[in-house]
């Protein structure tokens, strides 16, 4: 399969965070004028372990997510690109590709989150040197909680239920559990 | 607007059925199977094994081990697997072929490898 270039997707995803970073919440016609929110650059990166099941098989891994976007007030939105390296209970080399946007909502120091995502499934097959693979969407619910925040410098925890349907040919549904630790860097009011 | 999302869509259905062949159940369940007896078995030679589903030309070909066998197998331990003669039937497991003109719907046809 031929993806677009991983620096040319981030890329369109750090203009288009800065871009609505840059620019102010326009405040509603004839309503009083309110405290200026400003929407904040905010970008971050999680390392997680894994755990899918599809048609009931186990498959366990590791997973790299991006998150490029921007903070606005308690919310928050954000193009995520992840890479996930796994294999199965008995050693089929699986990888997952999906890039995204994930749609945040901060509660002190707990954020709930709703990733949606297209993603690339492939399973290398032992009979052959080919392999099983498929395109997808899915969503990954998160509930994230802040460990330790300094300035705009923020160490989280995360624990998320990808629900993933893959849909080319038959279709299959993958689903499991990541657990991540990642790294918030929010731009200064 | 409307053309553009219209050309995306087009060229994202084109790629998704140009990159991927899908995951079908038998298939992967079998792939799964085929490694676990490779590393159980001594010997077991798994490229003989065939767990490719292929349609066409007038006929259907399905993965060697049903869906219910690779389960079994996938179930069950090694030292099992060796004791029942589980490595030397999935080895002799040829793949079903199904023609269009047959009436059955080819369960019936598939070996019974895993006790």
């Amino acid at each position: 399969m031929r993806l677009p270039s991983t620096p040319f997707v981030f890329a369109v995803l750090l203009v288009s965070a800065r871009a609505a970073a840059d620019e102010p919440a326009a405040p509603a016609p004839g309503a009083p004028a309110a405290a200026p929110v400003g929407n904040r650059f905010s970008l971050k990166v999680a390392l997680g372990g894994d755990y899918r099941s599809l048609y009931g098989v186990p498959i366990y891994g590791g997973d790299a997510h991006l998150f490029i976007g921007a903070e606005m007030g308690l919310f928050a939105v954000y193009g995520t690109a992840g890479l996930t390296i796994a294999t199965t209970q008995y050693g089929l080399a699986t990888t997952i590709i999906d890039l995204g946007c994930s749609f945040e909502r901060r509660f002190d120091r707990f954020t709930l989150g709703l990733p949606l995502r297209p993603s690339y499934l492939r399973i290398s097959r032992v009979t052959t040197s080919g392999a099983l693979d498929s395109l997808g969407v899915g969503v990954a619910p998160f509930v994230g909680f802040d460990l330790l925040a300094s300035e705009g410098h923020v160490l989280f925890l995360a624990a998320s239920m990808n629900l993933d349907e893959y849909l080319v040919g038959s279709t299959s549904f993958a689903w499991g559990p990541t657990l991540s630790i990642g790294y918030r860097d929010d731009e200064p009011p | 607007m409307r053309r553009h999302r219209v050309v995306l869509l087009t060229v994202l259905l084109a790629g998704a059925v140009v990159c991927c062949v899908g995951i079908r159940e038998d298939e992967l369940l079998c792939e799964e199977a085929a490694a676990h007896l490779a590393s159980c078995c001594p010997g077991f030679d798994v490229s003989s094994l065939s767990c490719s589903y292929n349609s066409g030309c007038g006929s259907t070909t399905y993965p060697a081990l049903s869906i219910p066998g690779s389960q079994c197998i996938n179930g069950e331990s090694c030292a099992t697997l060796v004791a029942t003669d589980v490595c030397q039937r999935a080895q002799q497991a040829k793949a079903v072929v199904e023609n269009e003109a047959s009436t059955g719907t080819g369960d019936e046809e598939f070996a019974q490898v895993c006790p």
